[in-house]
């Protein structure tokens, strides 16, 4: 009987527990985290992998140096330094080199959470602001290290390299005719295909699917919130439906950290509010800045930095939000309020480094945000330039950064735009040269030593003067050539090499660019934006319209009699026979039988729709 | 359950202030017979539950307080006090000698607030009492007495309450129910009495939140139920109160539930105030395993005991014996909120913890820390194994001494 021992346990009150734990709740954020991560490596690859490890061992091993220094407990088996690194990992482009997640895993780790007082104490989210500082420090990497998905991607934005959906969005007149460009990316498909998430994008936002799976997941755990889950959508959804006028909403839902952000940062413990009514709040403001950032500042995405700047205000949000307590009447204590609650918290004295790092940091996303975005800058640097040397007004590109088709603001063709790179005496050229439907050259212009020009100062460097290049404006290929080879261009005095070299890359990718003037050809691009190549099925009259991977739709050649006159057009149609263009080709001026082509043109889809199955 | 051999009577058995004795060692008592009297007005009487010979008047383990004044007694013959069991025809009884009654028959909350019910009936003259709440809802997840008690004895209760509603003057008359207790309901609505079904979750059966439950009003702060005009009472009070004034019969016994994973059959048994827990357990067929914890009262709230010697008291509603316990080491709290989530009474348990690891006890007392009910669901919810209602009451405690020392 006496199986009771001497000592029984005495404890406060309750005795019993709901066997919650912070390691279980890592675990399975872990978990439901797990989907993406595999579609990850089935679509970007071993890289994608690579970048989530290194990220995630180095998280641990920074937080396990930096308990060892401050000779504090050392806590990496609760899992939250794990957890920390593979967030990171998935806000980052699949396509980044190694140091990137191991200096982004340090300053989560050290700076934002463990110089902060450890889990619990951080005020920002530490893998949120890990991107955010790599974003602000190395714009360029963190903004073009993409890499496309090999299962495929989205149909006709895959033309334009080194950009996500949203970046596209951002300014769709760079990449070609914005009507044409919105359609495409608000069309039913892409969105879906967004939604499936076969698109480029950071290591873990691309699958809408896989992330919402694994959001429920936690919702069903409770080991999120669904008031800032219901809260950030509701409020985005709202404003997003309200202000955005130029394409279907839902693209936005889709595209982007979005749906990473709404299930996994914001709902993030530490940072978020603990009162009920806080975390609406809290939600909503997510949403709000998350809108605002991306509809009406120079960037393409905004949820990092919305998340952000909320968990800056989450002491203030519980502050202001407390319940009220059984058997008193509400109070606010707004008189109670400073702005110390920005950065205490009770159990911690902030040191005078706390507060200069939140104010610095903050400044800087505040900076980051109001200077334009690099890739658009690029882009739009790019556009100025190559207005520069043909007069039109829109660029579409046939060869992605090599070739551009020059239309006018009514989708008439003006010529081509291409660049070359010649090697010239010290190494390429860089040649931008526009060319005119006639064949003649309209303009040239070479670019500078940040584009890699390296010629000899004085000498080879004088091909870039407008004496030079000026001498090629309204010549055709046959006469770009030195004069003592039998030209029309004087060479630079000294620098035969360099000039030669100018005429021969000019001259070279005249010849075989030519036949994108040849109207019919330059047509099937204006006709169906997005394909890269034409693949012929009946010769000179229809043609597959093709990506990289996927077959597009077909582009054909029609006419129409209208009395005695023959109106010939060409035109496209995609997968679901929606018309992606038309162009009338003869006459050339406009006709009034628009509608009669109209007609003849769907007589024509009905028939080669079936060269699609 | 049968009479054990010895008895061991706490005089501290009630909030307020000890009963004093008024008897010898070496003196044959019968069952029913006063051991205390009350000390004054916030206290109240004690009676021996066997019959037979005091051995000793010494301090002994006490559920509540550790050590305590108690009275040993020998059990030898099943002799009742002469005055008991004859039935009373109390319909003629004025309010203030009923309550005479209940005070010397030593009833208290047997809730587990064990609040002296005499007390509790005399509201001031001036307040006007509308309504008197009998609380049929468990306190506590695993405990069901009182759930035997309303399938046993629902005429007992019934009567009860409205001998409470005569002293009271009290217009309304309700028994509060848990939901899934349809049996119990049908019983006692045959004894004609107004039975309101609540949601079942814990803790329910907590007075404020059962008022609130059922009439949308709050008690405002630092004022009692009866400022707003009601009345809470547990059905085994009732009992005991229908026992005392139609029988004359003291409060000498209670129904405790036995339950656990380290008691080899739970049960519900009528045990007599004094008994050891050592004889419940072996008139439950023993201890199972390795017992490593034995609580006195409910799982969330009870309180865990260092020997099973101790004795039953009045306001001890179960008694759960504990193999399997949880134990893990404390984490760093994360802020995750399910705390305050979980608080019944719209505190801030994270932000409490933090004033008072900062040993800002003045700030814990502005959000609210003497509010809080002590009813453990923000441990019980925490994912970083704070002992969150440790802390609470440890400050509870410095607050109210603080405050008492300003009295004096």
């Amino acid at each position: 009987m006496n199986k009771v021992k001497k000592l029984l346990i005495v404890s406060s009150s309750p005795h019993i527990h709901s066997q919650k734990s912070v390691e279980k709740a890592m675990n399975l954020v872990k978990i439901a985290l797990l989907p993406q991560l595999i579609y990850s490596f089935l679509t970007f690859g071993i890289r994608a992998l690579i970048v989530v490890l290194l990220s995630v061992l180095s998280a641990i091993f920074f937080e396990f140096i930096i308990q060892y220094i401050l000779s504090k407990e050392i806590t990496i088996t609760d899992g939250s330094a794990g957890l920390t690194g593979l967030l990171l990992a998935f806000t980052l482009p699949p396509g980044v080199p190694f140091w990137i997640p191991i200096l982004g895993s340090a300053f989560s780790i050290i700076v934002v959470k463990q110089l902060f007082g450890g889990i619990g104490c951080n005020i920002f989210n530490p893998a949120l602001a890990g991107r955010a500082f790599l974003t602000i420090f190395f714009p360029a990497i963190m903004s073009t290290a993409w890499i496309k998905p090999v299962l495929g991607t989205l149909s006709g934005i895959d033309t334009i390299t080194s950009a996500t959906p949203l970046t596209v969005l951002k300014n769709p007149e760079v990449y070609g005719n914005p009507e044409v460009i919105l359609n495409l990316l608000g069309n039913r498909k892409t969105i879906f295909t967004l939604f499936l998430g076969n698109v480029g994008g950071s290591i873990g936002e691309t699958s809408s699917l896989l992330i919402l799976i694994g959001g429920i997941f936690l919702l069903l755990n409770s080991l999120t919130d669904y008031r800032i889950v219901i809260g950030y959508t509701g409020s985005f959804l709202i404003l997003v439906f309200l202000f955005e006028r130029r394409i279907n909403p839902l693209f936005h839902l889709f595209s982007g950290g979005l749906l990473l952000g709404i299930f996994f940062m914001a709902t993030d413990w530490v940072t978020s509010p603990v009162t009920k009514m806080g975390r609406w709040i809290f939600g909503a403001g997510c949403g709000i800045l998350t809108i605002v950032f991306r509809l009406w500042t120079k960037h393409p995405e905004g949820v990092c930095f919305a998340i952000l700047l909320m968990n800056l205000i989450t002491p203030l949000i519980d502050q202001v939000t407390k319940p009220r307590i059984y058997g008193t009447k509400r109070s606010f204590g707004w008189e109670k309020i400073s702005l110390n609650y920005l950065w205490e918290v009770p159990m911690l004295k902030r040191s005078i480094f706390h507060k200069i790092f939140v104010v610095l940091f903050t400044a800087s996303i505040i900076y980051h945000l109001a200077i334009p975005h690099l890739v658009i800058a690029q882009k739009k640097g790019e556009v100025r330039n190559l207005k520069g040397v043909i007069d039109a007004t829109q660029f579409p590109p046939v060869v992605p950064e090599t070739l551009w088709l020059a239309l006018d603001s009514l989708n008439n063709l003006k010529g081509i735009v291409f660049k070359s790179y010649p090697n010239g005496y010290g190494g390429a050229i860089p040649i931008t040269a526009g060319v005119d439907t006639q064949g003649r050259i309209t303009g040239i212009s070479i670019g500078g030593e940040e584009e890699g020009f390296n010629e000899t100062e004085g000498l080879g460097s004088r091909v870039r003067e407008p004496s030079f290049t000026k001498q090629f404006i309204g010549k055709s290929a046959m006469e770009i050539n030195l004069k003592k080879d039998g030209g029309e261009i004087d060479a630079i005095t000294g620098a035969t090499i360099s000039s030669s070299a100018v005429c021969k890359g000019i001259r070279e990718s005249m010849k075989s660019y030519a036949i994108y003037l040849t109207y019919a050809e330059a047509m099937k691009f204006i006709v169906f934006p997005g394909a890269m190549k034409f693949f012929s099925i009946i010769k000179d009259t229809l043609w597959y319209a093709v990506s990289n991977y996927d077959t597009l739709g077909i582009v054909f050649y029609g006419k129409v009699i209208d009395g005695n006159d023959t109106v010939k057009f060409i035109a496209g149609f995609d997968k679901n026979e929606k018309i992606t263009g038309l162009k009338i080709i003869f006459p050339q001026e406009e006709t009034d039988i628009k509608k009669r082509i109209m007609d003849k043109v769907k007589n024509y889809t009905k028939i080669y729709k079936r060269y699609l199955e | 359950m049968p009479t054990p051999k010895i008895v061991y009577i706490h005089f501290s058995q009630h909030q307020g202030r000890p009963a004093q004795p008024i008897v010898r060692v070496g003196e044959k008592v019968k069952i029913g017979t006063k051991l205390g009297e009350p000390d004054g007005e916030f206290s109240a009487s004690i009676h021996s539950s066997v019959a037979g010979r005091i051995v000793s008047i010494e301090e002994y383990p006490h559920p509540v307080l550790g050590k305590d004044l108690c009275c040993i007694i020998e059990s030898s013959e099943d002799e009742w006090q002469e005055d008991i069991r004859e039935i009373r025809n109390y319909e003629n009884l004025t309010r203030k000698e009923l309550v005479e009654i209940i005070r010397d028959k030593g009833i208290v909350g047997l809730g587990g607030g064990m609040f002296p019910t005499h007390i509790k009936i005399s509201p001031p003259p001036d307040k006007r009492m509308e309504l008197l709440i009998i609380n049929g809802c468990e306190s506590e997840p695993l405990l069901a007495s009182d759930y035997r008690l309303m399938m046993d004895f629902p005429e007992g209760i019934v009567e009860g309450a409205k001998i409470y509603q005569k002293i009271l003057g009290a217009n309304r008359l309700i028994l509060a129910i848990q939901k899934g207790k349809s049996e119990v309901k049908d019983r006692l609505k045959k004894e004609g009495i107004e039975v309101v079904v609540l949601k079942n979750y814990f803790p329910m059966g907590a007075e404020k939140l059962l008022i609130k439950t059922i009439t949308k009003r709050e008690i405002p702060q630092n004022l009692l139920p009866w400022d707003i005009g009601c009345i809470v009472l547990n059905v085994a009070t009732c009992y005991a109160g229908y026992q005392a004034v139609k029988f004359n019969k003291p409060l000498i016994e209670r129904v405790i539930t036995v339950a656990g994973d380290g008691v080899c059959q739970s049960k519900i048994l009528r045990v007599k105030i004094g008994t050891r827990i050592k004889e419940i357990i072996d008139y439950c067929g023993g201890y199972k395993e390795r017992v490593n914890k034995i609580v006195m009262g409910g799982p969330m709230t009870g309180i865990s005991q260092f020997t099973d010697s101790v004795p039953i008291i009045k306001g001890i509603s179960g008694l759960i014996i504990l193999s399997r316990i949880f134990q893990a080491s404390q984490r760093v709290c994360v802020r995750c909120g399910s705390c305050v989530d979980s608080c019944p009474m719209g505190l801030l348990p994270v932000e409490i913890y933090k004033a008072l690891m900062a040993k800002d006890i003045e700030k814990a007392k502005d959000l609210g820390v003497l509010t809080c009910l002590e009813c453990g669901l923000c441990t019980y919810y925490c994912p970083s194994h704070i002992p969150l209602v440790h802390y609470f009451k440890l400050a509870r405690y410095k607050l109210r001494r603080i405050q008492s020392q300003i009295y004096e």
